[in-house]
């Protein structure tokens, strides 16, 4: 008599998945954890894309469930991988690790809803966890699709689980409902975002060192520049509040070395608080200004720009010289750089002003200055500083030494990427032997051989050019940006600028380094991929540069949205704040916000829609509940009387007569309301 | 007319001691053209009410003990050759009535039940090829014991569906038995009954059943009870909309008893559980429902709002 298919267990047939919310599972699933397979090693990956065939597979024909042994198996197995990529497992990435495996190991297991649930929430999480590596608009677009679509499966798992649906129900009309959730939150995202307080964030995720660091480092060999010429990466971005100045002016300084150990160039100096040979200038902190200081007159038109720079995990920023700025936690050295007091861990925006018709009163040089800025270890490159000697014997000039040694590499040398290993000295072998450089090898010949002849030179390193974006009158600048220059001392002109590589390959200057090198083999040998390399196909380039400018939009509009915007969208709307005018703006916001929640909540609610008698009728239920009557929600007018008639102390002809009148109202079409309302308000 | 219906209860009450409220129901079902299945154990008096019925309302009554050896000519009837006029002559079977009770329905044939259940939904029957029409009006009582099931043949459920309602008439209460136990014999008494109705007046009362009123309010309510037993979870399946139609003819037929022109959820609620019980099958126990889990079900159910 009974169908049979309903007589099994009621308790595990109430929650089990139907093939359909099963799918929608796996579809939010697969997308979550796409992004998130780049920032981890590939054995995730296969971990996580077994769980998930083995459901295609149980959803495509069926079959058994895997025992919890299996499952539990794979847990141990999983975690012991985790264990041996990283211990100790601190850090983001064995723990997002272990967040993905959690998840497709209970995906696995997974049959009722309970269990569905956990997967759901875990994905949630997921999609917010890749965007603590990148920030992109593009990541930030996955988040979203990823969101809705575990909305959606949500909203699959959480329906009627009698209805039986099948891959032939399937409709997007979920995904439609849940799209009009997430458009009708799209106003309050933007006022939260505009109006909550920004507050920084109170952790910072550690990232392990060997991923964060990239871009020029504090020691410059023979090569490490050419290494960076393998990468596309960005290194930042500069916005610019006027016209872009030409190329060849652009001249990123990042690093001033000074220290030089016979093979590589470093800086010894390990404190923020000294660099460069002088106290680091932090404007607002209450220490009185360094004297180098007065020495650099900061002169002529300012240029002023914002920088978003990538990740580094290091101090040094990036600037045109001379630079000031006025962002907290951020100094100003003698050797005319930017540092920030914290390592640059997260994409950072800094506004800069710099000044490029600077001068230095070049007074005096002091003695440690000097000695620094002139030291050469006595055993390396003999015939470099043999040439030296000579040329300083005829009594030329700094600047006739610089010109004379650039008139030398123009004729003889040549400008190249890939010049080969060299040995001890790498100078000599540099100058006399290979002729063959790139930029770092001129510069540190320039330096040694000013140094060799009594003048007081230094190499800067940083970033030089960049490529222009139109659209947003912005450069980007790529690693293989990254440059060598050097500076000499000139009495009473201070430190001169002298770029070897403007003698040899002016091309390299004026047209950008991709433009020299984009024919040599290692040139981003790192990034076969990379758009970067197909600049000469138009619409790739279109498309790059397009691409480029809407995340420069992002980063520079929606994450270097700070506490100053926000303050300056505050004034621009409000005028000039004080406290209290603040606090009046603030509640006022608050009432509306809240006002438009209430008023929204109000007016899609069904009460709304209802006649009002049978609101009153809720009322008058409610009342009797209170009079301690017990009611259930089909009891009807006759009924109610009856139970106040037998449980309610104060009962009346009131309430009877109430009754009577609601149930003609309601099913005898009489119009009655006018009585109604004079017996309800009667008792009030 | 409704102080009919009230003098028709109030005479076969007169010999179903203390069973006001199934008589009700009989009646109801009879006026809402309906046709009534009573479920109970022997000797509880559901031949009583049939005959007490029949005699109250004139109709012509008919009662068929139905055997496992029952075919359904031996209902519908059968051609026979006369001849002295030399032709078939068709010969009525008892079914060409306008009151039956079958008794112990599940004790014949599905063969015999399915001819019976057509006839209730047709009101005719085909014989040799030719349908011939029953009597108007033709009202069915069925009973059927419940629980000597040895060498019975259950109604399957799509059986069940053509039975307005189902009801038990259940044990009589302590004064009713004594009145019994008294010596007053029930079937004795029905020669007492006075005949209040004709058959021409069930007619009539049945067309003015369709002319009670029905507010939105109450359709409302009507079209949420169905919605909830679709989507409760409580039930195997939900009511189909023949079983809609069903609570609807039902509970107007329980207003028209009440002497009210329009109908009010007190109807509703009267009859739900008479005509639910048996087109539900509970998820929790599996089998059919049971009344009083019906009664719970539905207080749950707000008149007003979902």
């Amino acid at each position: 008599m009974v169908n049979q298919k309903f007589t099994s267990s009621p308790k595990t047939e109430k929650l089990q998945l139907s093939r359909l919310q099963q799918g929608w599972l796996v579809l939010a699933l697969s997308v979550t954890c796409l992004p998130i397979w780049f920032y981890v090693p590939i054995w995730v990956a296969i971990f996580c894309l077994v769980p998930i065939s083995w459901r295609l597979r149980v959803l495509w024909k069926g079959g058994a469930q895997l025992s919890r042994k299996v499952t539990a198996g794979l847990a141990v197995l999983a975690s012991a991988f985790v264990l041996w990529q990283w211990y100790p497992p601190i850090g983001l990435e064995p723990m997002s690790t272990l967040l993905i495996i959690c998840c497709a190991l209970k995906f696995l297991e997974m049959r009722v809803i309970r269990e569905a649930r956990t997967v759901l929430y875990l994905c949630y999480f997921i999609a917010a966890i890749q965007l603590i590596y990148e920030q992109t608009v593009f990541h930030f677009l996955l988040a979203v699709l990823s969101i809705i679509l575990t909305l959606t499966a949500q909203n699959m798992a959480e329906r009627d689980p009698w209805q039986q649906y099948s891959f032939k129900s399937f409709s997007l009309f979920p995904l439609k409902s849940v799209g009009w959730i997430a458009l009708v939150s799209i106003p309050l995202t933007i006022i939260i975002f505009l109006f909550a307080p920004r507050v920084p964030s109170f952790w910072v995720v550690p990232v392990s060192e060997d991923q964060a660091v990239s871009g020029i480092s504090d020691t410059m060999s023979p090569g490490s520049i050419g290494e960076l010429a393998r990468s596309s990466k960005l290194a930042f971005r500069v916005g610019f509040e006027d016209e872009v100045p030409p190329r060849r002016s652009l001249y990123w300084r990042a690093l001033v070395l000074s220290d030089y150990d016979g093979q590589a160039w470093t800086n010894r100096e390990n404190f923020m608080t000294i660099q460069d040979g002088g106290r680091t200038h932090f404007p607002g902190s209450n220490r009185p200004a360094p004297e180098w200081l007065d020495e650099i007159l900061y002169e002529g038109q300012p240029l002023e720009d914002d920088v978003y720079q990538e990740p580094t995990s290091q101090h040094w920023l990036f600037a045109l010289a001379a630079p000031t700025s006025q962002e907290n936690g951020l100094g100003m050295t003698k050797g005319l750089r930017l540092v920030s007091r914290q390592p640059i861990t997260q994409r950072v925006k800094y506004s800069v002003t710099s000044y490029p018709d600077y001068r230095m009163t070049g007074d005096v040089l002091d003695y440690r200055d000097r000695y620094r800025n002139l030291h050469l270890p006595d055993e390396f490159n003999p015939r470099t500083r043999e040439l030296a000697e000579s040329w300083a014997s005829q009594g030329l000039s700094p600047d006739q030494l610089v010109s004379r040694l650039f008139s030398l590499f123009r004729s003889e040398h040549t400008y190249t990427l890939n010049p080969g290993a060299f040995g001890t000295d790498s100078i000599d072998e540099f100058m006399f032997d290979r002729t063959r450089g790139f930029c770092e090898h001129f510069a540190q010949a320039t330096v040694f051989l000013l140094r060799a002849a009594g003048v007081p030179a230094r190499i800067v390193s940083g970033y030089q050019g960049g490529e222009l974006n139109a659209d947003g009158n912005y450069l980007m600048v790529y690693q293989y940006d990254a440059h060598a220059w050097a500076e000499y001392w000139v009495e009473g002109r201070g430190w001169v600028h002298a770029d070897p590589t403007t003698a040899v390959s002016p091309e390299r200057i004026e047209m950008g380094a991709r433009e020299i090198l984009k024919e040599d083999p290692d040139f981003l040998a790192d990034d076969v991929f990379s758009l970067a390399r197909m600049q000469d196909i138009n619409w790739l380039n279109w498309l790059r540069l397009r691409m480029d400018s809407v995340n420069y939009l992002w980063v520079s509009w929606i994450l270097g949205y700070d506490n100053e915007q926000q303050f300056d969208l505050w004034q621009g709307l409000f005028g000039d704040l004080s406290i209290k005018r603040l606090m009046i703006i603030l509640s006022v916001l608050a009432v509306l916000i809240m006002g438009a929640i209430g008023f929204n909540l109000w007016w899609i609610s069904e009460e709304r829609k209802r006649p009002r008698t049978q609101r009153q009728f809720d009322q008058f239920r409610s009342e009797l509940l209170k009079a301690g009557v017990d009611l259930e929600p089909g009891f009807t007018p006759s009924r109610l009387a009856e139970q106040s008639r037998g449980q309610n102390p104060n009962h009346d002809s009131r309430i009877d007569a109430l009754c009577q009148l609601f149930e003609q109202h309601f099913y005898a079409g009489v119009d009655n309301r006018q009585k109604i309302n004079a017996l309800l308000k009667k008792k009030s | 007319m409704p102080n009919q219906l009230e003098a028709a209860v109030e005479q076969v009450s007169r010999v179903l001691l203390g069973k006001n409220h199934a008589v009700r129901l009989a009646v109801a079902c009879m006026v809402a053209r309906g046709h009534l299945l009573i479920e109970d154990l022997p000797g509880l008096g559901k031949t009583t009410l049939a005959q007490a019925l029949g005699r109250v309302t004139g109709l012509d009554y008919k009662r068929v003990q139905f055997t496992s050896d029952m075919l359904p000519a031996d209902l519908t009837g059968f051609s026979m050759f006369d001849k002295e006029s030399g032709k078939f002559q068709f010969q009525e079977g008892p079914i060409f009535c306008q009151f039956l009770l079958a008794d112990e329905i599940n004790r014949c044939s599905p063969k015999t039940q399915s001819a019976l259940l057509e006839a209730m939904e047709e009101r005719q029957v085909s014989v040799d090829g030719e349908s011939r029409k029953l009597p108007e009006p033709f009202f069915v009582i069925a009973t059927q014991n419940p629980h000597s099931l040895a060498g019975t043949f259950p109604l399957p459920e799509s059986q069940l569906d053509r039975f307005l309602m189902r009801i038990s008439l259940g044990y009589p209460d302590a004064a009713a038995e004594r009145e019994i136990l008294e010596g007053r014999n029930p079937r004795e008494n029905i020669s007492e009954i006075e005949q209040v109705l004709l058959a021409e007046h069930l007619l009539t009362l049945q067309e003015a059943v369709s002319q009670v009123k029905a507010s939105d309010v109450v359709m409302d309510y009507l079209q949420r009870l169905i919605k909830a037993t679709r989507e409760s979870g409580l039930f195997v399946h939900g009511i189909s909309p023949r079983g809609g139609l069903a609570l609807m003819q039902a509970s107007k037929a329980w207003a028209m008893l009440e002497g009210r022109d329009y109908l009010s959820p007190d109807d509703v609620q009267a009859v739900v559980a008479p005509v639910f019980s048996h087109r539900l099958n509970s998820r929790t126990s599996g089998g059919q429902t049971s009344v009083v889990e019906i009664e719970q079900w539905v207080e749950t159910i707000d008149i007003l709002a979902s």
